[in-house]
């Protein structure tokens, strides 16, 4: 039997993870690395302090070891290409819904890992500054400052588009400055 | 307006992290400065775009690999703090002897239909010695609360041990606390601290309720396995310091753990009463169990 509060918290894992890496594939495994390392240490929790803090530190954790493993392997074979690509989403009815989303995930891309990380945790978990910063294990004022840069960097990509940078393939399309809102 | 906001303010803003009199305060601003007031809703408008495109991800149904992990994690943290209460107890029965001197902490209780007949029930002492060696020997994870959440066993402790504690504080010795954890006695609870210094050794402070009969307020030093041990009576607990070190040296931690934690009934000290090496000490007999 699963706690229904375990399970959602499974879920966000699985969505933050998703996130991250951009590949199914690689999230579910991110997702397996943590639940198997939480279950080994599963003593180690206490009843009663946050579940879902406990979880997103376990696999930020997990998260920031591959990062360093990989970084090594990428310098050793210039895969620059690491993680961000094959996104998969259902499509949104909406054509303009559609690109704005494709920018979004194109403009996560852009900005450092550490950006990113706090940018889900915050904005799209919904966590407080305190707990992204638990999880994380940095200073409640570098995740402030994280979030500052990273939403401008989202902001300004998002409003922005360099024809050049963003079709690469040269399919000739450009994009108009645009605003949300 | 009170305070000028700034910019970590209106990020807070737009995750609604702040109280009714800055939301205010930033409400006002943002009616003042469209600019800014386009920037937050952009920044609101971001967050909401992250949702939409990986709650996808989030909602699919998980690999069967995560779904078997979800179950037994679910069993795990559903048992709670009753499951880490009886995780030594399992560990025994796995074939670790370690069972029944854990049930055995408080040693007034003796049930002879469940003991065998002929062997006494492991002394206080001898259970540190035990709970050191398996928790620092590395068949387990070493602790179950890490130093910083250590500083909530005492509370806990006093709860159960029905006395006020502190932390015994080691750091003049070299030794800082690596963490603790609780575990069953037959009255209430005890508690293992470890403790490690730059060397890397380990020292455990051992608290728990004691059998008054067999642990007077004196202390005792034991070799037995390359370990020492002292161990005293502080009023209703006892508490041993065990540890693989000489004796002299353990001597000196023991104090310490002794002057940090309530002062002992007439002012007694380790070295005020040496062990006797008496041949009448009960934990000699224990120690074949």
């Amino acid at each position: 039997m699963v706690q229904p509060a375990l399970a959602q918290h499974i879920a966000a894992l699985r969505r933050y993870a998703r996130a991250l890496l951009g590949d199914r594939i690689e999230a579910d495994d991110l997702v397996q690395d943590c639940l198997t390392r939480a279950l080994s240490r599963a003593h180690l929790w206490r009843p009663g302090t946050d579940l879902r803090a406990w979880l997103f530190t376990i696999l930020h954790n997990i998260h920031i070891n591959n990062l360093r493993s990989r970084r090594v392997h990428v310098a050793a074979n210039e895969d620059l290409s690491y993680g961000r690509n094959a996104r998969t989403m259902a499509a949104p009815p909406d054509q303009d819904a559609r690109l704005e989303l494709r920018d979004l995930e194109r403009a996560l891309d852009r900005i450092p890992d550490e950006q990113r990380q706090v940018l889900l945790l915050v904005g799209m978990e919904g966590m407080s500054y305190d707990e992204a910063a638990r999880v994380v294990g940095v200073p409640i004022g570098t995740i402030m400052s994280r979030v500052a840069r990273g939403r401008d960097a989202l902001r300004r990509s998002m409003m922005v588009t360099e024809p050049a940078l963003e079709n690469p393939a040269g399919d000739g399309r450009v994009r108009h400055l645009r605003r949300v809102k | 307006m009170a305070l000028p906001i700034d910019e970590h303010e209106l990020h807070l803003y737009v995750d609604e992290h702040l109280g009714e009199e800055r939301r205010r305060a930033v409400e006002a601003l943002l009616r003042d400065r469209p600019e800014v007031a386009a920037r937050v809703s952009d920044y609101r408008h971001q967050n909401e775009l992250m949702r939409q495109l990986f709650n996808p991800a989030g909602n699919a149904p998980p690999t069967s690999d995560q779904e078997r992990l979800l179950q037994a994690l679910g069993k795990r943290l559903g048992r709670g703090r009753l499951a880490a209460l009886w995780r030594p107890a399992m560990a025994a029965a796995a074939g670790l002897i370690l069972a029944a001197t854990l049930g055995a902490v408080g040693t007034e209780y003796y049930d002879e239909r469940t003991t065998a007949t002929v062997e006494p029930m492991p002394s206080f002492a001898d259970t540190a010695a035990r709970v050191h060696s398996f928790y620092a020997g590395g068949a387990s994870e070493p602790t179950e609360f890490g130093a910083d959440a250590a500083g909530k066993l005492g509370p806990l402790l006093d709860k159960r041990l029905g006395a006020p504690l502190k932390l015994p504080d080691l750091s003049q010795k070299g030794f800082s606390l690596v963490g603790g954890r609780l575990l069953p006695a037959v009255e209430g609870a005890a508690a293992q601290l470890l403790y490690r210094d730059q060397a890397g050794r380990l020292v455990s402070v051992f608290l728990g309720p004691a059998d008054k009969t067999r642990l007077t307020a004196t202390q005792v030093a034991e070799r037995k396995n390359d370990l020492s041990l002292y161990a005293w009576l502080d009023g209703r607990i006892g508490v041993a310091v065990v540890g693989g070190l000489s004796g002299d040296e353990l001597r000196g931690i023991a104090e310490a753990a002794q002057h940090s934690l309530l002062p002992p009934p007439n002012g007694a000290r380790p070295d005020d009463r040496p062990n006797a090496g008496s041949d009448k000490n009960p934990h000699q007999d224990a120690s074949r169990t």
